[in-house]
């Protein structure tokens, strides 16, 4: 396998595999990793469809890409997904998959085009004392201490950084800024979670940096990401008569060790109660989605907490068990046990049919939540939240079946530790009706109010026990790379194995571990598109010091004397020169 | 000088800019006034209070409460 960018790859298409109609696959987990699997094995493995095994626990496909009209409940999403133009193996794939309206129209397609339609763009990120813009809005407050801490941080190597957290590489004046609380909530990172993490997501995307108080650069769904990705994904695979297996469960794969090789030998499930063994050859290809954020949810309404009891899942025990068989395998444990209380644990859908906080709704966004367009691009961030709250509203309707008058609003609180402004309660303790009363106290709801219009809507919370495994402090060796070294046919896919410097709790990362995973097993002979390289360009590096710095040029910076000094006679050389030139393109000069 | 010595020169050049305005200050601080006065250059002048909303005052914790 090898990386490539540019179109000569990208529009290539590999010749067929030696043996390719030899091979069976068999993929532990229908989320977008494993349904991602199963199109490249197809498209560019000609791999025949009836010959690829999709194994899910559930009932249903997706995994953390739900969205769904709840018969008992009401309409639920766990959380919405931004997106970006460079999510370089999730478009290569949608580029194939039709939409389920019109055979001729691919997903990336109908993405493509609405986005066009309908850009992001929000004019208010961040309120605090009940609705109020927060007057720093729009700039993202670095002192150049924090600064310093940015750029010491991205040079460090990861190896330095094993095991370190987010708090113990920054200090206060980068947690007072605006772009810790932009960033940390537009990315879901706590404090304490992985500076190895942190890193690569300042190099991953420091091409948004420029965006970061607006959005912009964000892309959204039509629908719910269930709606518009999976089921289209689906319909995809059904076509090519893959065999979808629901309510089973993998619960082991043996693994033999020769030198220097290892072999998947046997798959051991559990499908309706009935224990099954599979014997493995090395013509039968094994994809194991290790891990999952959103395993062992458990769902509230609005009268009650989503419960916090559930048990360790299936993608655990079975992770736990490969590891046990071999060191290549990971180390599980470090990202679901211990996972620190103050931390993200529920999001709530709320399904309003009043008119009443329509309004609220238009006083922070600026825009009307019933046009039909984007609402907020990302989240509105409640920075004054004991919960640090935050607002997301998708283009409605945001289900196929949504009538006209519902509005659904999704909000997510990043710290479960402590009582909220409004409901003395902490979040996790809280049924649906008391976290919507908390989002209408925040967005200025007079307290009059509050009850009534909370009452009236519908309000559906979920726990989600690991939702911040990706996230947790990790090492060299605590994921498995995608193919283990030796390994001749198991891989392992989605955000728990380890490729290079692409980020984790991102769609784009499930779909490129499956990409890789199917070119190695299957030797496919075309390039991977490499993770966007915009932190190797020096026009996105330079633009990245003028946004960093609030939008000021190298002069205007607080320098003391003698780096005034310095920087005028830097200037002075490169005068009538390239150098000036991108500078200048950069607005450093 | 040879032109591809130019072109690796002018290479080296671009890349070293692009850091030096972060790291130089650094460096120059240490060499300069930093060593001798606090107040020299920027230094850490923000505290977390009881008054900072919850999540600056979680960054202090080790992730299990505040
Ligand atoms: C709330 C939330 C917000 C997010 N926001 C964004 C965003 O803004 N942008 C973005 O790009 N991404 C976002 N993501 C991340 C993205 O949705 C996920 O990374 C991606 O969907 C994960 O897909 P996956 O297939 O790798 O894993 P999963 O979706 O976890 O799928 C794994 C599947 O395997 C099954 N499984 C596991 N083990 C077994 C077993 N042993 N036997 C049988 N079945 C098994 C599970 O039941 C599950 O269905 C978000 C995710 C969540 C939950």
């Amino acid at each position: 396998m090898y990386y490539s960018n540019g179109n000569y790859e990208a529009f290539a298409r590999p010749q067929k595999p030696a043996n390719a109609e030899d091979k069976s696959a068999y993929i532990v987990g229908s989320g977008l990793a494993g349904l991602a699997a199963a199109v490249f094995l197809i498209r560019d493995g000609q791999v025949p469809g009836n010959q690829i095994h999709i194994f899910e626990e559930l009932a249903l496909p997706g995994g953390s890409m739900d969205g769904i009209l709840n018969e008992q409940r009401s309409y639920i999403i766990r959380g919405g997904r931004e997106m970006e133009p460079h999510f370089e193996t999730l478009w290569d794939l949608f580029r194939s998959i039709p939409t389920l309206d019109d055979p001729e129209v691919s997903v990336l397609d109908e993405f493509y085009w609405l986005n066009k339609n309908d850009p992001s763009y929000s004019t208010t990120r961040a309120i605090e004392n009940r609705g109020k813009q927060i007057t720093t809005d729009g700039q993202l407050t670095l002192s150049r201490k924090a600064i310093e801490e940015i750029a010491k941080l991205v040079l460090a190597s990861e190896e330095q950084l094993g095991d370190v957290k987010i708090n113990e590489v920054f200090g206060t004046e980068f947690f007072k800024s605006n772009f810790w609380l932009y960033w940390s909530t537009m990315f879901a990172f706590e404090p304490w979670a992985s500076a190895v993490e942190m890193r690569r997501y300042l190099l991953r995307f420091v091409h948004h940096v420029g965006t970061l108080q607006n959005m912009s650069a964000l892309k959204f769904t039509k629908f719910n990401q269930y709606e518009s990705l999976i089921k289209p994904l689906i319909k995809f695979l059904e076509n090519k008569n893959v065999d979808f297996q629901y309510n089973t469960t993998v619960d082991n794969i043996i693994v033999e060790h020769s030198t220097e090789k290892k072999i998947a030998t046997e798959l051991d499930l559990t499908s309706s109660e009935e224990k099954k063994k599979i014997s493995l050859t090395a013509d039968d290809l094994i994809f194991v989605t290790n891990g999952s954020i959103t395993e062992s949810t458990t769902y509230g309404d609005n009268t009650h907490p989503a419960p916090k009891e559930h048990e360790i899942g299936p993608s655990w025990n079975l992770w736990e068990k490969l590891a046990s068989q071999d060191s290549d395998f990971g180390h599980p444990a470090k990202f679901y046990k211990n996972i620190p209380t103050a931390s993200w644990v529920i999001s709530t859908t709320c399904t309003f049919t009043d008119e009443r906080v329509i309004p609220y709704i238009k006083k922070i966004t600026g825009k009307d939540p019933r046009s039909g367009s984007i609402v907020t691009s990302g989240p509105v961030s409640i920075k004054d939240s004991n919960w640090l709250l935050g607002i997301s509203i998708s283009r409605q309707p945001h289900f196929q079946q949504q009538r006209s008058n519902e509005l659904i609003v999704w909000l997510y609180g990043l710290f479960s530790d402590q009582p909220g402004n409004y409901i003395q309660k902490k979040i996790t303790e809280c049924s649906g009706k008391e976290i919507c009363e908390e989002f209408l106290y925040h967005i200025g709801v007079p307290e009059n109010q509050i009850a009534n219009i909370a009452q009236a809507a519908n309000s559906i919370p979920v726990n989600m026990p690991y939702i911040t495994s990706y996230f947790m402090p990790r090492t060299t060796g605590d994921r498995p790379l995608v193919v283990p070294a030796g390994s001749q046919n198991l891989a392992f896919i989605g955000n728990f194995a380890e490729t290079p410097r692409d980020t984790v709790f991102t769609t784009e990362y499930s779909v490129r571990t499956a990409m890789e995973a199917v070119y190695q097993l299957l030797d496919v002979d075309r390039g991977v598109p490499e993770v966007f390289a915009s932190s190797f360009d020096l026009r996105t590096i330079l633009n990245s010091i003028y946004y960093l710095n609030d939008q000021k040029s190298l002069p205007e910076l607080p320098l003391n004397k003698l780096e005034k000094v310095g920087l005028d006679a830097f200037l002075k050389k490169i005068q009538g020169t390239y150098l000036e030139e991108i500078f200048k393109a950069a607005n450093l000069i | 000088m040879k032109k591809h010595t130019l072109f690796a020169a002018s290479l080296i050049f671009v890349a070293g800019a692009a850091v030096g305005h972060l790291y130089g200050n650094k460096i120059l601080r240490n060499r300069h006034c930093c060593k001798k006065s606090n107040n020299c250059c920027t230094v850490n002048s923000s505290k977390i209070t009881a008054a900072d909303p919850v999540y600056i005052r979680e960054t202090e914790t080790n992730g299990h409460g505040l």
